[in-house]
């Protein structure tokens, strides 16, 4: 069947037919032509510009970047060398300075986080005119080496003398290791300037003590006072003015000092609890600071309600390797405390929340059985007022607590 | 192979559909030159990010539509209404037979659809299904296209003097639909 067009169709269908037929406006060759000409063109336009997309362009931006920051870190390093040796001598990280702003000048410390918020709580609660204190970065301060600042814990004369301290007319007594330090207001000798002096005497042999600047802690070996036959609890010092700058710390004979375990003060300072021990016959003026080490013994003084251990006390762990190691991930504490506890041996555990005065205020775990091995906790202690608290790991192996500050 | 032989193998067989395009479209020789060379420039300027080189007369004639729709978008835009604006495309002398002439006269008098849709498929010999996606409509709007279109080319063709009487609102009706 074929199909009839009509005429005007049929004239259309020409008019195309004819289209077809026509000649191209543009030659092929015309064309091959303009892309030789285009392609030239580019060549050109890549060899006489600088494009900012070009691979060139980029490496000389990398290489121009790369000198930039070599040369801040060269400038960086001859600037601020004398600043990171002292920060490094301390111990400090570069990023991690604390300046405390003194009379006599600037006084610059390693300072973790939890530091820092000490001494400022330390700034707003004693109202201390000549200590603002300011996170610095790497400036050319002057370093003077000195003793951590922590607030003191100031507790009764009765727990005092539970801690060997004894109240004389004119002085403070207080032996240590054959040793009998006296704190005292008016004393010829070896007196420090202003109302604070220490003399230490041998027993039964008097003598002076060498007072030293640096900044150690004495640790002492608790055999060996037992072979002395003492039947004085002693405990680990070190001595710090009120304000927490050390005044002195004890050097004893060259056969002691062999066994003692000399840290770095700032080392050891956040294990260490300060105890203010105030001027005779003044209950709230303070001579000193002693910083003790938290012993189970000495807890168990200084709490009123001690929290007992399951078994008898044991303290040789402070020389060996330690049976329980305590870690807390974040301080200070907002809501959640967690911390991992690391214990070599299975163990009965009590976990305490107590305050710096000694009262237990939260009980977070009671006699349970923890096996050897790493175990993390998480307590909600949003209802516990902010403040400065002691977390109490109490085991039938040892005691070991860590001070933490809530938000 | 190098760029310009790779362009040049891929645009050879498609040169004659593809100027027929441009001339038709423009309706003018000078303009229908214009429009070749830019969109050549264009496509070998964008010539690694073709995806289907099967399709490379349709990646001409998309370029080359854009460039056209830009080009008069911008006219309509920025330029003065003048006489030069209000004269009808297609003005210039060329070496066509009269009848080819006429019917791309009468093609410039077409809606720019219709008229792109009757070129690509009577001129340009495209398929349907390919008008479909150059233009991107549907079947049926590309036929109503096509249908319409023949029956006022019919209608222009048996009356030449309907070409010359093109109004300003027909142009901006154009250039609105475009």
């Amino acid at each position: 069947m074929t199909k009839k067009s009509s005429p005007a169709k049929t004239k259309l269908s020409n008019y195309f037919e004819l289209a077809h037929q026509t000649k191209p406006l543009v030659q092929q060759s015309e064309v091959e032509e303009l892309v030789y000409e285009i392609e030239k063109q580019s060549f050109r336009h890549k060899q006489s510009t600088f494009r900012f997309s070009s691979v060139g362009f980029r490496w000389l931006l990398l290489t121009t970047c790369s000198l930039l920051l070599l040369i801040l870190y060269v400038w960086n390093e001859q600037i601020f060398n004398g600043i990171d040796r002292q920060a490094e001598e301390i111990g400090a990280s570069k990023e991690n300075i604390l300046s405390i702003e003194r009379e006599s000048g600037y006084r610059i410390e390693a300072a973790s986080y939890q530091r820092q918020q000490l001494l400022s709580e330390l700034v707003e609660n004693t109202n201390n005119p000549d200590a603002s204190i300011q996170l610095i970065e790497k400036r050319n301060q002057q370093y003077i080496t000195d003793n951590q600042q922590i607030p003191p814990l100031k507790v009764s004369q009765e727990i005092l003398k539970k801690l060997g301290l004894e109240f004389k007319k004119h002085w403070i007594e207080y032996k240590i290791s054959g040793f009998k330090l006296m704190i005292g207001s008016r004393y010829d000798g070896l007196g420090l300037n202003g109302d604070l002096y220490i003399r230490g005497m041998k027993r039964n042999q008097e003598g002076n003590m060498t007072l030293s600047t640096e900044p150690y802690i004495m640790v002492l070996d608790l055999d060996k006072n037992k072979k002395e036959k003492s039947n004085k609890s002693y405990y680990p010092l070190a001595i710090t003015d009120v304000k927490g700058r050390q005044k002195t710390s004890l050097q004893m004979t060259k056969e002691d000092k062999d066994t003692w375990a000399q840290r770095s003060f700032s080392e050891v300072l956040d294990d260490l609890v300060p105890i203010a021990i105030p001027k005779i016959g003044k209950e709230n003026e303070y001579a000193v600071v002693f910083w003790f080490r938290p012993t189970k013994e000495f807890f168990d003084i200084l709490v009123e309600n001690p929290v007992r251990a399951t078994t008898g006390p044991n303290q040789e762990w402070i020389n060996q390797p330690e049976p329980i190691s305590l870690t807390i991930k974040q301080n200070p504490v907002l809501q959640d405390l967690q911390f991992k506890l690391k214990l070599q041996t299975t163990a009965m555990v009590n976990l305490d929340l107590i305050s710096m005065d000694g009262n237990p205020v939260k009980k977070l775990l009671t006699g349970k059985l923890l096996e050897s091995g790493t175990h993390e906790f998480n307590y909600d202690i949003s209802s516990v007022p902010n403040g400065i608290y002691l977390l109490l790991v109490t085991t039938d192996k040892g005691r070991i607590s860590k001070r933490i500050i809530k938000e | 192979m190098t760029k310009q032989q790779e362009f040049l193998e891929l645009y050879n067989p498609s040169h004659d559909r593809f100027i027929r395009f441009c001339h038709a479209f423009t309706h003018d020789e000078h303009s229908a030159k214009d429009l070749v060379s830019e969109t050549i420039v264009k496509a070998y300027e964008n010539f690694h990010l073709i995806k289907k080189p099967e399709s490379f007369t349709a990646y001409l004639i998309g370029i080359a539509r854009r460039i056209y729709f830009n080009q008069r978008r911008r006219q309509w835009l920025f330029e003065p209404l003048t006489a030069k604006t209000l004269e009808a495309p297609g003005s210039s002398k060329t070496d066509l037979p009269t009848e080819v002439s006429q019917l791309y006269e009468a093609l410039g008098l077409l809606p720019t659809k219709q008229r792109e849709a009757i070129i690509l498929f009577e001129i340009t010999g495209f398929s349907l299904k390919e008008i479909c996606e150059i233009q991107k409509s549907g079947l049926s709007a590309v036929k109503a296209r096509l249908r319409r279109g023949r029956e006022r080319l019919r209608k222009l063709l048996e009356d030449p003097e309907v070409s010359y009487t093109k109004t300003k609102s027909s142009y901006d009706k154009e250039i609105i639909t475009c």
